[in-house]
């Protein structure tokens, strides 16, 4: 690789400066201060960053201008360009571009792989290095540095084993810290020391368990013997109170069972209820006789109300006379009512009958309404109608049919006109029959004719049939092969050929009569004559003949056909007549028929059917008139009949019983309505002194019961008092309240000896209490009860508080076996510690493979060195003019040895200054050299070394820096016009700087 | 030989309970840790509901109840309340205490009161207990506890059957034959155990169930709950018949609630993330699909020479799949949670040929080898070299470090390790680096 054009915005004393540099060596000669080291400083910056601050001689600020920086264009071996542009104001990356060839940018990244891993160290002692830097061999024995070469040395690129190292150790380091405290590793260790501590305290629970378990037993018994303990005492502090209670108690059952004793124990034999029954029967005496009082007095008032009552005897001794005619009296008002509609009725009556008597005229009323004029009459009448007028139809047109007939006749009659006149039919025919013999000759004679050619015209048909006979041979043949039969051959064919032909012949000499010639033609003239026409005529004229004929026969035919027309036509007429007699007849026996019917009911002759309906309608109407008229008559009389029957009857009644007779009807009519009214008063009264009677009979029955209860009643108290021992009830009661008071007593005394009982605890213990109780006083009764009740609060609380412990110590026990924390923190540091363990062995591969590595290089290093050394004992010989042929250099030792020709062996402080910066730039070429064989070889800028050196040494370094161009890059910056001279001696890679 | 009542019992053993699942290498999400809490606690109620409902006439339990001398009361809590609900059904339960749980003292809180119907077993000597059904009996229980964690006297030495007893049982915590890998407690051949004159041997100890002989039957009944990566596949305890000729037929119950499942997934072939994905979700539904409804803690280990291997390189990119796998898994029982997520892929270089060249990844790869060859050099310089440049690497943590002493004792690479597996990752994770770098710069 190599730098084809530097170019700086500002740096140092540089502002929008450029250089465009060639390929090999290029020496930059610029007097002091003209920028070499500048320019120096500017590729290194732009390579690798700015300084810091710190470090003022490599700060460079842009003196002149410009922001600070610049860009570098690159072209790598392989001819590819590069731009590297970096700016920045104070020290670090500052802002970087690298863009490559294709026009893409990058940064650090990039530059660091076009760079192939030679890093700022590496760069500024190796491959850009002043005098400053030649002189330390400590820039050489850097770790960086020598990592990096024997890394390019290795194959392995910008990567150094040293990298791998330090990035394993990194690793390493993040995971696990010998005196660390928060990387992963030393964090579980720690957690899992945690954890031990927290199970060492967690499985001490079995123990706190035990403890637990052990007091809560001793607890247990403990609350035992306080429970006896205050069993016992409750039982003192009971029998104490029952003591206190029972004193008084006791006092008092002495008293009462004394008093009981001083008492009148016949008392204890009165009975419970002795009062009650006093009471009782005395309240029920007192009850009956009570009844008894009411009796007397409801006897009392019905008897005098009896007495005042007084009945209509007379009144009722008619009372059924009196209600007929009462009940009469109420009709016949009725029936009056009735005698004058009827009255009505027969004047209406009467002038419809004279109404009808006026319409038929000519009637009286016996013969009209004794007339039949029932639905059979009426019917009769229209039958009659009927038949009559059928007749006389059937008169009427027999009569038409007759003179139609008539006129008929006339008509043919004049069309036929005056007669038909037949011609002799026979003789017509006869001449007929001659005119189709004259045809039957001719046409034989025709065959006669054609005989007479019978050669051709046998042959034809000869011809004729066999070709027939063949044909129908053939159909034979046709049809049997058809049928699928046997081919018949063509002898079969043949033989019905034959046969065919035979029957053919055999028919046409049938028709071919041999006929003479002259016969026919005798027949002929024969003919002629019988047809009365020439025997020369002819054909033509027989012809004509036979059509005249034919015409005359046509016209025979048509008048006999008329003829027998007209006759038929007479014979109608004259069955007309006969039909027309026969109708006359008819109509006379109809009317006939009438005449005698109207005889027969006794009605006038010459009447129409129809008049003599409208006589019977009016008979009818008038014989249901006068049927009901005397009807009405006949009611009229018996009302009239009863009326008087009624005041007969009732007039003897009031006469009987008032003694007069009533003056009319109406009179007749009040009296008894009065009488009626008297009856039903009469009545009333008899009803109720019957009911009065009946009270008095029930009353008295009821007063002896009561009067005998009142008897029992009375016996039975007085019985009462004698069982009881008592004069009377006073004295009863008075007992019966001494004997309550005894009784209360007892109850007393035996309520005391319950309370006794309760309190001593049964019925045979409470002698033994009220002794006990009696011998005890109050006061040391009490002082005792409120010792044992101190005694007893004291044990309760100890008893409550071993309890409250025992439940504490069981819960605190459950708790301890359901605790999950022992068997968790467990599980969790075998976690941990599973944890650690794979952390750990992660690491132990990391740390090994680190080992490994530490190793490899090491090894490397010391046999890979000769190399390197070797190559720069090459440039050292050469440039020291074969004075020092061989260089000693121990890897990771700091001390370079050399040795002379001779075998002289120096340290490098054993060696002037100008020889020693000779062994540092032969070094240094032999570790551009080794890095350049695994990577592309980089620009070397070199800042005025050799102005140690003495001028044959110098020509030979210049030499061997010229050689380093061959396959480097070199810029080589000196202010010494010399130098230049010694290594461009044309002057034509020399630049000229400032 | 006369015949004998025909009966069946329980013989489970090295319950552990209430003690934690170990080996978690991350942190489990909530419904996963309260699974695996209760996990063991779970088994147990499993083996009383078992004997519950097989009416079984016993149960006997070989040692171990709790994993420390000093286990919880919630543990033993709840050991009391599946011993009573054994009780108040009716069956009585036989106890003897092992390494884990001696009578010492120390283990079992004296105020937690056990039923009637348990008889723990003395440590003086060894006891014989008749089981009696229906006031005849039916068996005898021979058995003794440790009175502390180690004891060395051979138990099963003092153990003889008694003539007339119908059956013997003889319930003992012990290592038959030293086996490796296990404390050599109580030590004892099967020569003793055969002349015990015992009808059957219920033996705790051993966490892997199995048959120790025929004759007379002598089976482990293996730990009811895997609790550790190391206790692989169903766990559980044996239903034992007895018939009447004294033949036993033991049947294997399966008491476990989360297995422990070792997934590896070959990533040689896969070609992109989302392939490994997919090979990690189809590996575990695989998985568990075979488990018979429990739920998987799986330790998913990467292998195989492919392109994936330079991604899994990545920082956070293996957790950050396993989190993924995680995710979609989701924690509802019974879930596949992966545990730990391991990168076992190696890059896909050859090693042999690059061991060969002469350049720093050569060096190293030398240097690597070198550092194997002494874990089996006969030069104890070089042995000793080596060895002590390896654990000076690892001092800061496992040894200078007084908590890493502590706490990761357990977990401290021994020799063998060291220039084995860790070497290997070691290698592998070196010369990840080293090309990279190489790749850097080209």
């Amino acid at each position: 690789m190599r730098i084809e054009r530097l170019e700086l915005d500002g740096f140092g004393r540089f502002h929008d400066a450029h250089w465009d540099l060639g390929d090999g060596l290029t020496v930059l000669l610029g007097a002091n201060e003209a920028g070499k080291t500048t320019l120096l400083n500017a590729v290194r910056a732009l390579l690798f960053g700015f300084e810091s601050s710190r470090d003022g001689r490599a700060w460079y600020p842009a003196l002149a201008g410009g922001r600070r920086g610049g860009r570098l264009q690159l072209r790598t071996a392989s001819g590819e360009r590069w731009t590297v542009e970096r700016h920045g104001e104070r020290g670090g990356g500052g802002a970087l571009a690298v863009r490559a060839p294709n026009g893409n940018q990058g940064g650090q990244e990039t530059l660091d792989r076009l760079l192939h891993g030679a890093d700022k160290d590496l760069f500024n002692n190796i491959f850009a290095f002043g005098l400053g830097e030649l002189q330390t061999l400590a820039s050489l024995s850097a770790d960086a540095v020598r990592g990096r070469i024997y890394g390019a040395g290795a194959g392995l690129g910008g990567t150094s084993a040293i990298d791998l190292e330090r990035r394993l150790r990194q690793q390493l380091d993040a995971v696990f810290l010998p005196q660390g405290s928060k990387r992963p590793l030393n964090q579980l260790l720690a957690r899992a020391e945690e954890l031990r501590r927290e199970i060492a305290d967690l499985a001490k629970q079995p123990q706190e368990h035990a403890e637990a378990s052990r007091e809560r037993d001793e607890l247990r018994a403990r609350a035992d013997a306080l429970r006896d303990e205050l069993r016992t005492l409750r039982e003192r502090l009971a029998r104490l109170a029952a003591l206190r209670r029972a004193a008084p108690l006791a006092v008092e059952l002495g008293q009462l069972e004394a008093e009981l004793q001083a008492g009148d124990p016949t008392l204890d034999a009165f009975p419970d209820d002795g009062l009650v029954v006093l009471e009782r029967r005395t309240a029920d005496l007192e009850q009956a006789r009570a009844v008894l009082a009411t009796l007397d007095e409801q006897l009392d008032t019905a008897c005098r109300r009896r007495a005042a009552l007084t009945v209509d005897e007379p009144i009722l001794a008619v009372a059924d006379e009196l209600v007929t005619l009462s009940a009469e009296a109420t009709r016949r008002t009725a029936a009056d009512g009735r005698a004058r509609d009827l009255d009505a009725a027969l004047q209406r009556h009467g002038a419809a009958i004279a109404e009808q008597l006026a319409r038929v005229g000519g009637w009286d009323e016996a013969t009209l309404v004794a007339l039949d004029d029932s639905i059979g009459a009426v019917e009769a009448t229209r039958e009659h109608e009927r038949a009559l007028s059928a007749a006389r139809t059937a008169l009427g047109e027999a009569e038409q049919r007759r003179r139609a007939a008539a006129e008929e006749l006339e008509v043919r009659l004049r069309e036929v006109g005056g007669g038909v006149e037949i011609g002799d039919d026979e003789a017509l025919g006869a001449r007929s029959q001659l005119v189709a013999a004259f045809d039957d000759l001719r046409e034989r004679r025709a065959a006669a004719a054609a005989v007479a050619a019978h050669g051709r015209a046998a042959a034809f048909r000869t011809g004729a049939l066999a070709g027939m006979a063949a044909l129908v041979g053939a159909a034979v043949f046709l049809a049997a092969w058809l049928a699928g039969a046997p081919l018949p051959g063509i002898a079969l064919g043949g033989a019905t050929a034959a046969l065919t032909m035979a029957v053919l012949r055999r028919l046409v000499a049938r028709t071919s009569v041999p006929a003479d010639p002259t016969a026919l033609d005798r027949e002929r003239e024969d003919l002629l004559r019988r047809l009365g026409l020439p025997l020369d005529a002819l054909d033509g004229a027989v012809r004509s003949l036979a059509e005249e004929l034919a015409q005359q026969r046509a016209r025979h035919a048509r008048v006999r056909e008329q003829s027998s027309a007209l006759d038929a036509r007479r014979a109608d007429v004259e069955r007309r007549l006969h039909d027309v007699e026969a109708a006359r007849e008819q109509a006379a026996t109809a009317e006939q028929a009438w005449a005698t019917w109207l005889a027969d009911h006794g009605l006038p002759a010459a009447q129409t059917p129809e008049a003599v309906r409208h006589v019977l309608a009016a008979a009818g109407i008038a014989r249901r008139a006068a049927a009901e008229r005397d009807a009405a008559l006949q009611e009229l009389e018996t009302l009239r009949s009863e009326e008087r029957d009624f005041a007969s009857r009732a007039d003897e009644l009031i006469v009987r019983v008032t003694g007069a007779r009533p003056a009319d009807g109406v009179r007749r009519h009040a009296t008894i309505v009065t009488l009626a009214q008297r009856l039903d008063q009469a009545r009333a009264d008899a009803r109720h002194a019957a009911e009065l009677d009946a009270g008095i009979a029930q009353a008295t029955e009821r007063r002896q019961v009561a009067a005998a209860a009142v008897e029992e009643r009375e016996a039975a108290l007085r019985a009462h008092l004698e069982a009881t021992g008592c004069l009377d009830p006073d004295g009863l009661r008075r007992r019966a309240t001494e004997a309550q008071t005894r009784r209360r007593l007892r109850e007393t005394i035996r309520a005391r000896r319950n309370e006794l009982a309760v309190l001593a605890g049964n019925d045979e213990a409470v002698p033994e209490l009220v002794a006990e109780a009696r011998a005890s006083d109050g006061a040391s009764l009490e002082a005792a009860e409120a010792e044992a009740r101190d005694a007893l609060e004291r044990l309760e609380a100890q008893e409550r508080e071993a309890n409250s412990r025992i439940g504490a110590l069981d819960a605190r026990m459950r708790q301890l076996e359901a605790a999950e924390e022992l068997g968790a923190r467990r599980q969790e540091l075998a976690i941990v510690e599973g944890r650690a363990a794979a952390m750990a062995r992660a690491w132990a591969v990391r740390a090994v493979a680190l080992r490994l590595l530490e190793e490899t290089r090491r090894r490397y290093e010391r046999e890979r060195q000769p190399d390197v050394v070797r190559s720069a004992e090459a440039h050292f010989e050469r440039i020291t003019g074969g004075r020092y042929p061989r260089i000693i250099a121990p890897p990771g030792d700091a001390s370079v040895r050399v040795e002379m020709v001779g075998g002289t062996m120096r340290a490098t402080d054993e060696l002037s200054r100008g020889t020693s910066e000779q062994l540092y730039l032969a070094l240094r070429f032999g570790l551009i050299e080794q890095f350049a064989i695994h990577a592309e070889p980089l620009p070397v800028v070199m800042d005025d070394i050799l102005v140690n050196f003495d001028a044959e040494r110098a020509a030979r370094a210049a030499a061997a820096i010229r050689d380093l161009a061959d396959r480097h890059q070199v810029l080589y910056f000196t202010c010494h016009a010399w130098t230049a001279e010694v290594l461009d001696p044309g002057g034509a890679r020399t630049l000229a700087l400032g | 030989m006369s015949s004998i009542e025909p009966f069946r019992f329980i013989h489970a053993g090295d319950l552990h309970l209430d003690s934690p699942v170990e080996g978690l290498s991350s942190e489990a999400p909530p419904e996963v840790l309260t699974l695996l809490r209760g996990a063991t606690t779970e088994a147990w109620r499993a083996i009383v509901r078992t004997a519950i409902a097989e009416r079984v006439d016993l149960v006997v339990i070989a040692g171990d109840v709790f994993e420390v001398s000093s286990p919880s009361l919630l543990g033993q809590t709840r050991f009391r309340d599946g011993l009573a609900e054994l009780a108040a059904a009716g069956i009585p339960s036989f106890v003897v205490h092992g390494n884990h749980d001696p009578l010492d003292g120390r283990s079992w809180a004296p105020s937690l009161r056990f039923p009637d119907m348990v008889h723990r077993f003395g440590t003086r000597a060894v006891e014989a207990v008749p089981v009696l059904r229906d006031g005849r009996e039916i068996a005898r229980v021979h058995g003794r506890s440790y009175p502390r964690p180690a004891v060395t006297e051979n138990y099963a030495a003092g153990f003889r059957a008694e003539p007339g007893a119908p059956f013997s049982i003889g319930l003992l915590h012990t290592n038959v034959g030293d086996r490796p890998g296990h404390h050599n407690y109580a030590p004892c051949s099967v020569e003793d155990l055969r002349a015990a004159g015992m009808d059957y041997w219920a033996l705790g100890h051993i966490h892997q169930p199995g048959r120790v002989l025929d004759d007379p039957p002598a089976y482990y009944s293996g730990i009811p709950q895997g609790r550790d990566p190391g206790e692989l596949g169903a766990r559980g305890c044996w239903l034992v018949e007895v018939d009447a000729a004294r033949r036993v037929t033991p049947r294997f119950v399966v008491t476990d609630v989360v297995r422990w499942q070792p997934l590896d997934v070959d990533t040689g072939d896969l070609a992109d993330d989302e392939a490994l994905r997919r090979a990690c979700v189809s590996a575990m539904a695989a998985a568990l699909d075979a488990a018979d409804g429990r739920s998987l803690i799986v330790r998913l280990r990467l292998t195989g020479r492919g392109p994936l291997h330079a991604n899994l390189g990545r920082a956070g990119y293996v957790d950050d799949l396993r989190l993924l796998l995680n995710e979609e898994a989701g924690a509802t029982p019974p879930f596949a949670w992966v545990e730990s997520l391991t990168d076992a892929t190696r890059p896909d270089v050859d090693v042999t040929a690059r061991r060969e060249a002469p350049d720093f990844v050569g060096d190293f790869l030398r240097t690597v080898a070198a550092a194997r060859r002494s874990g089996t050099t006969t030069d104890p310089e070089e042995h000793e070299r080596w060895l002590g440049e390896l654990r000076s690497a690892l001092a800061p943590v496992f040894d200078d470090s007084p908590r890493g002493r502590r706490h990761l004792a357990e977990g401290r690479p021994d020799d063998a390790v060291l220039v084995g597996e860790l070497l290997d990752e070691a290698e592998t994770l070196g010369l990840d680096l080293l090309l990279a770098a190489e790749e850097d710069r080209g």
